[in-house]
Order: structure tokens, then C-alpha cells, then sequence
């Protein structure tokens, strides 16, 4: 799911490109067609321009669409072929200008929601981002007349588009936050929307965004991944749990079944995000199960209850399986540094150490007998390598004491020949 | 009467058992010659004791590698897990390819020791050009030995080490490159490279190895074992029992050491070779080959326009012939001159290896 969310992302970043110039509202009734080998009216005057004016030409140096032969006039119409002022700029070629903001999401649409043209492009282009937008609430407000909400440029910039590829694009993985953020971060702007505006604050100490950010784990999410990115929506409480189980399936289907799913949606209360955070999603940790704080459990079951005696009851399950795994490392690299061959045990314990994440997820049943069972998996295989360990340990000393026989014959033969040297010497200087 | 006849015909039985064997076998003239045969012994006489403790230690390489043939599958594919079934799974696996490692590299050590204390003492000067010429090829040989089984196991270390040795094979002029390929038998270290490693560490080298050392026995056999310079009155004792006693408490001794060692610091396995990963760090030839490795790190990529490794693996190889060709420079020693050249040059060699090995331990970046 998320990979298609992110493929209409770099669909989009294609598109607006290729869109967001893409045909003049007025000169471009069909698709923009790349310029010829014409002279560009525009860039010859523009160029030597200062300030707002001259920037667009360098910028669209860039441009993705420059690079797929889009002119000026593919979304600001006119006649670029002409050197007479008048002609350049007239109504009856098409000129409109600088676009209103409301006329953007049609102006990109022009080429973005044609296959036929888009596909010229890549043959599995999504043209669907309008019709997404339309569902969304930037798209919504924005038919409502609310400017200050995000149309096509507001992400994908105007005259330096690039695809949702490259690395210096505002909508490539990483940059996504950030540029969200320009206007939801904003306290001023977003003044009037009754939405908090610490959600990109929030983020960047999340583990995904430390997974995205710092370890450039492009599987990592970001905004558009849970909120979409042309159709964003806020989710609804009981949408959450379909939005994180986009990667976290088993979890999400753990959770679908448990007893939580049903108290949550009655109270309201958003699924995951109840334990885990929506933005602030912190790295889990076995802390958060259990029957005192720093619990999240705790947060909603009284003191005493039977559910926070289950949840004490799973997490020393938990503890007892990280226990044996770690008593079976250290043994296993005991007896490694000893010399001893343990690379059979030692690839068992991969098989412990996955056994811990399955208990870790089956925690998501919030059912005891089911983590005990997959708790005892776990715990059957690392006790296995954890005696493989003791016994090479045990072996090594064995080892060790068996040694003192070639000791001492090795002392005993030494000795016996230096003696009878000694005596056919003593024997030859009596002679001699 | 009774036991007249068993006294009888036991001594009968004792009797008739040397003259069977020694109407077949010319023993007597074997036993009497060494019963008349002597060996100078002096202060420098224990130093020689090295050359049969590297005798001795080649025996118990060729008697545990054997016993390893048994197991070892010489494929890219099952090398490093025969290696671990003998290692954890065959009854003593684990001891006898300890031993065969302890003793391969402590044989390569008194050859080290052997080689020097020959040096210093001028043992190679004249008739005995070919005592040392046969010996240093020894040394050679079992160094090949050396970088041939390294590889056998194919863990991570010895596939990368394998990769750099095999890599300096290059700077031979002309031919280098063609070198390089007949050893791998093909562009990088893979399945033909093991078979023709296994093949080189088993069938070939052995009886030239062999070859070697009988030359070497019999020229110390027919020109007998050199005296230090200057010796006047010289001392001898016979070689049979006396000397042989002397070499057997060492054997036994070492014998013993071997066990501790094997048993006390069994040599580990290490992970799997994995041609696609990156290289690990803190690759390292055998310790034999360190100081070569070591050296090359000194050296910057250019000198004066010349490749700096190629130009570092050349200066070695010519401090290398010359020490080889010792016998054949050093006149003063034919005169029985102690000539400080010789002296230092010998020291300079003995800091260079040491220091350069050790820093390859120590300090290798």
C-alpha cells in the first residue's frame, strides 16, 4: 500500500513536472507539445531580468520539464516563436500569466490526467492526482476558495520541479517532512485550522524518522505515507490501525483480533497510536508491556486489574526468553574465545533471536497463552544452544585436565633420557 | 629342565631374529658406521639442535595432514564445513588439525631460528655452499607450504590474504599476470583455486620438500657438520647414542609443547569465506609473510615514477638473494675472518623481520 502511495508521490513529482507547466489554461486545451527548435521569446527576455522576474529561467534550467522539452508557454500559454511583444503575450494565443491559485490543480491536470500523453513518459504513470486531490482536504478547502491550503506547487515547487527521485526534490522521502512542515508547522498560518503544528517536531524524534533521516532507509514513512499524499486526509480513529499495518501487517492483524480492537473503537480511542504515538512513534521498547510504569498499560487499567496482571505475566515471558538468549550468547562466545567449534549452536540462535521479535508481535494479541506459546518456541531453541555452549565449555577443561598425561610423560621421557645421557657420558669420561 | 629349555629356546628365538633380518638387510655396516660416526660439539652445537626440531615437526605434518586428508573436501562449496566437521564433529578433529597448525607454524620458526644461527656462525662457508643453498629452499618450501594451506579452510581472513599474496604475483616481471592465473586457475580465488592450492599443499610440494631434505642430510652426512672458525682442538661426541639422546630429550620436549599448545590455544576456524562481502578489517597473511605486508604499507604508491609496491616486493627480493647468496659473497669466511659486514648485515635482517612482524601485530596502521 505504501508503496503505491509513494509511487503516485514520484508519479506526481513526474506529473507536476511535467504538469505543473504543463498546459496554459487557456493555450493548452490539450496537452502541452514540446517546443521545436523555435527560439523561446521568453527566456530571451526573462533571462537578462533581475529578481522574481529573471529567476523562473534559472530555476528551470532544472526543470524536469525542460528536460522532457516542456517550454514557458506549456503552462503560461502565448507564442514563445514571436518577436513582437503584443503577439507573445496576447489572450488569443493562450497567455494567462502567472495561474491563480485555485486554477493550479486544473493547470497541472491538463497533461497529468491524460494517459495517453502521460504515459509516453512511463507506461504506469498514475494520472490520478486531481481526483485524488479533489477527496482531500487541501482540495476540498480549496473549492471552498481557502487559498492558503496546498495546491501542486505548494510541494512540488513551480519553475525547479524535480522527480520525487532525486535526492534535491522537496517531495523525495526524506524532504517530505520538511516541506510539509512549511505550512503545518507554522503556528500563524495554521492559525484559524484548529490543528496542532508540532507534528513535524514530533516526527523527527520518531524511530521512523530516525530511519528515514539518519540511516536513509527509504522503507521508512513519512507524512504522505499514513496521510496520503495528493487525497491527504487526517485518518480516523478506527482507520489507524489499517494505516500502520500497511507495514506492520502482523501486528495489525494481531490487533484486528485481539480484545482492544472492539474497547478502542467503542471509546474511540486511535488504535495504535494509543500505545505507540501518532507522530512521536518512539522505538519500542519491552518496557512498555507490563504492570508497572513505565507501562503503557498502566495508562488505562487500574492497579490490581486482571489485565495488568496478563500484561505482567507477558512481559516476564519476554524477559525469561531474553534471558536464556542472552546466558546462550555469552556462553556460546565463552566457549568460541576458548577455541571451541560452536557454529551450529551459534546459528540456532538466529533462530531464538527471531522467536523474540514473533513474541514481541504476538503481544499484539494482548493474549497470555498465545505469547507463552511462542515464548516457549523461543526459549526451546535457545536453551538448546545454550547447553551446546556449556557442553564445548565443559569439553574445553576436559580438554585441559586430559592434558597433564603428555605433560607428564613428556617430563618423565625427558627426564629418563638426560639421565642415561648422563651415564654413557660419565661412563665414556671414566673410560677416557 | 624345565626351564633350561625355555632359557634355550628363548635365547635361540633372540639369536636367530637379527641373523634373518641382518641376511636381508645390511644393518651391520648401517650400526657401524654409526657407532664410529662423531659430530663436533661446542658452545654453538645446540643451535643446530633447530634443524632437527624442524625435521621432526615436518614428520608430524605430513603424519596429522594425512589423517585431516580423511575429511577435508577441497570445494569452494564444502572446505570450510569439512573444516568444521573435523573441528566439532570427528573424534580428536580437533587436535589433530591444532597440531597440524602449531607444528606447521612452529617448523617455520626453528627454520627462521635454524637459518640465522647457520648465518652467524659462517656454517655455510666452504664446502657447505650446497648445505645452505638446499637449506634456504627449505625454508622457501615450507613458507609455499605455509601460503598454500592458509587458504585451505577458506574462511574470511584467508580468502582476502590469499587475494593480496596472489595479487603481488603481478609485479613479476613479464610473466606475472600469467602467474597469477595459473595459481588461481581462473580471474579471482575460486573452485579451481582450492583444488590447485590442495593439489600444491599435498602432491606437489611434499616430494620436492622431500627431495630437498635428503640432499640436504646427505651433503651434512658426506661433508659432516661444520666447526665455529678458529677452533683448534675441536670436540666431538658420537653421534649414536650421545647426540641422538641429545636431539630425542629436545623432541620429546617440543612433542610436549606441541600438546600444550593445541590443547591450550586450539587453532579457531573463523567465518566462512564470502567473495561478494566487503573486505574485513585487519586482514593478515600468516605471520611468516607479515613482514612483507607490513613493509609494503610504508611505501607510497609512486617512487621516483616507479610502483611503489612493486618497487618494495623488488627491494625484499633483493635483500632476500643476497642473504641467499651469503656463501658465495663472503670470501673473509673462507679465510676464517668474522667480517663485520656479514655481522651486520645479519642483525639488520633479524630488527627488519622482527620489527616489521611485530608491527603488523602491534601497531599494523
Amino acid at each position: 500500500m505504501r508503496r503505491i502511495a509513494w509511487i503516485s508521490i514520484k508519479s506526481f513529482g513526474l506529473a507536476a513536472i511535467v504538469l505543473a507547466m504543463g498546459a496554459g489554461l487557456a493555450a493548452a486545451q490539450t496537452p502541452a507539445k514540446p517546443a521545436g527548435k523555435s527560439q523561446n521569446a521568453c527566456i530571451n527576455c526573462h533571462q537578462n531580468l533581475p529578481g522574481k522576474l529573471g529567476d523562473p529561467v534559472k530555476k528551470f534550467k532544472k526543470d524536469v520539464h525542460a528536460q522532457k522539452g516542456i517550454t514557458c508557454v506549456g503552462c503560461h500559454g502565448g507564442d514563445q516563436t514571436s518577436s513582437n511583444f503584443a503577439v507573445i503575450k496576447s489572450k488569443e494565443n493562450g497567455f494567462i500569466g502567472r495561474p491563480k491559485v485555485t486554477d493550479i490543480p486544473e493547470l497541472c491536470s491538463k497533461c497529468h490526467s491524460h494517459l495517453e500523453y502521460m504515459r509516453k513518459f512511463s507506461p504506469s504513470i498514475d494520472v490520478g492526482q486531481l481526483s485524488s486531490y479533489k477527496t482531500s482536504v487541501h482540495g476540498k478547502l480549496l473549492a471552498k476558495g481557502d487559498t492558503k491550503v496546498a495546491t501542486c506547487a505548494s510541494c512540488h515547487g513551480s519553475h525547479g520541479i524535480l522527480p520525487a527521485s532525486n535526492a534535491a526534490s522537496s517531495v523525495y522521502p526524506p524532504n517530505v517532512s520538511e516541506t510539509c512542515s512549511k505550512c503545518h508547522s507554522d503556528t500563524n498560518y495554521m492559525k484559524g485550522y484548529k490543528i496542532p503544528t508540532s507534528q513535524h517536531n514530533d516526527y523527527l524524534q520518531s524511530i521512523h524518522a530516525e530511519l528515514l533521516m539518519v540511516k536513509r532507509d527509504l522503507s521508512a514513512p513519512t507524512c504522505n505515507d499514513c496521510h496520503g499524499n495528493h487525497g491527504a486526509f487526517p485518518p480516523t480513529v478506527n482507520s489507524v490501525s489499517g494505516m500502520c499495518g500497511q507495514c506492520h501487517v502482523n501486528n495489525r492483524n494481531l490487533f484486528d483480533k485481539s480484545p482492544h480492537k472492539k474497547a478502542f473503537g467503542a471509546l474511540r480511542l486511535p488504535e495504535c497510536a494509543v500505545c505507540h504515538s501518532n507522530h512521536k512513534v518512539l522505538r519500542a521498547s519491552d518496557k512498555m508491556v507490563g504492570d508497572t510504569p513505565p507501562s503503557v498499560c498502566v495508562s488505562c487499567h487500574a492497579k490490581g486489574s486482571k489485565q495488568l496482571q496478563t500484561a505482567a505475566n507477558i512481559r516476564a515471558q519476554l524477559e525469561g526468553l531474553k534471558n536464556v538468549i542472552g546466558q546462550a550468547n555469552n556462553k556460546l562466545e565463552s566457549a568460541e574465545h576458548l577455541g571451541m567449534e560452536v557454529s551450529e549452536a551459534k546459528f540456532n540462535m538466529k533462530e531464538a533471536r527471531s522467536a523474540l521479535i514473533k513474541v514481541r508481535t504476538e503481544i499484539h494479541t494482548f493474549s497470555f497463552p498465545d505469547v507463552k506459546k511462542k515464548t516457549e518456541e523461543g526459549k526451546k531453541v535457545a536453551e538448546g544452544a545454550l547447553q551446546a555452549a556449556l557442553a564445548a565449555i565443559q569439553e574445553f577443561h576436559g580438554r585441559r585436565r586430559w592434558v597433564i598425561f603428555p605433560i607428564v610423560l613428556t617430563i618423565f621421557l625427558a627426564g629418563a633420557l638426560y639421565l642415561k645421557l648422563r651415564e654413557i657420558e660419565g661412563n665414556d669420561r671414566n673410560r677416557g | 629342565m624345565r626351564k633350561l629349555n625355555t632359557e634355550e629356546s628363548s635365547s635361540a628365538k633372540t639369536d636367530s631374529t637379527p641373523s634373518w633380518l641382518t641376511s636381508r638387510v645390511p644393518l651391520a655396516q648401517v650400526l657401524e658406521f654409526l657407532s664410529h660416526k662423531t659430530v663436533p660439539w661446542h658452545r654453538g652445537s645446540h643451535w643446530y639442535l633447530f634443524g632437527g626440531i624442524a625435521l621432526l615437526l615436518f614428520c608430524v605434518q605430513v603424519a596429522t595432514g594425512i589423517m585431516l586428508m580423511f575429511y577435508y573436501v577441497p570445494t569452494t562449496d564444502a572446505a570450510y564445513e569439512s573444516v568444521l566437521l573435523i573441528s566439532a564433529k570427528v573424534p580428536f578433529g580437533w587436535l589433530i588439525r591444532s597440531v597440524h597448525s602449531w607444528s606447521a607454524n612452529l617448523m617455520i620458526l626453528a627454520l627462521f631460528i635454524h637459518m640465522f644461527s647457520v648465518f652467524f656462525m659462517r656454517a655455510y662457508r666452504a664446502p657447505r655452499e650446497l648445505i645452505w643453498v638446499s637449506g634456504f629452499l627449505l625454508l622457501v618450501l615450507a613458507m609455499t607450504f605455509g601460503f598454500s594451506g592458509y587458504l585451505l579452510p577458506f574462511t574470511k581472513l584467508s580468502y582476502f590474504a590469499t587475494k593480496i599474496g596472489t595479487d603481488l604475483t603481478k609485479l613479476v616481471p613479464v610473466i606475472g599476470e600469467e602467474m597469477r592465473l595459473f595459481l588461481l586457475g581462473a580471474e579471482t580465488i575460486s573452485g579451481p583455486t582450492i583444488t590447485r592450492f590442495f593439489a600444491l599443499h599435498v602432491a606437489i610440494l611434499p616430494p620436492i620438500f622431500v627431495l630437498f631434505l635428503i640432499a640436504h642430510l646427505v651433503l651434512i652426512q658426506l661433508l659432516g657438520m661444520s666447526e665455529p672458525m678458529g677452533t683448534k682442538e675441536s670436540r666431538s661426541i658420537p653421534f649414536f647414542p650421545n647426540f641422538v639422546l641429545r636431539e630425542s630429550i629436545v623432541w620429546v620436549l617440543v612433542l610436549g609443547l606441541l600438546a600444550v599448545l593445541s590443547v591450550y590455544i586450539p587453532w579457531e576456524v573463523g567465518e566462512k569465506a564470502d567473495p561478494l562481502a566487503p573486505a574485513p578489517a585487519g586482514i593478515r597473511p600468516e605471520w611468516f609473510f607479515t613482514f612483507l605486508s607490513q613493509s609494503l604499507k610504508y611505501i607510497p604508491a609512486t617512487v621516483l615514477g616507479i610502483e611503489g609496491e612493486a618497487l618494495g616486493v623488488y627491494a625484499i627480493g633483493l635483500g632476500g638473494l643476497i642473504f641467499f647468496l651469503v656463501p658465495f659473497w663472503d670470501r673473509w669466511a673462507d679465510r676464517g675472518i668474522r667480517h663485520w659486514v656479514v655481522t651486520v648485515f645479519g642483525i639488520l635482517a633479524v630488527i627488519y623481520l622482527v620489527t616489521m612482524t611485530s608491527l603488523a601485530y602491534f601497531k599494523p596502521y
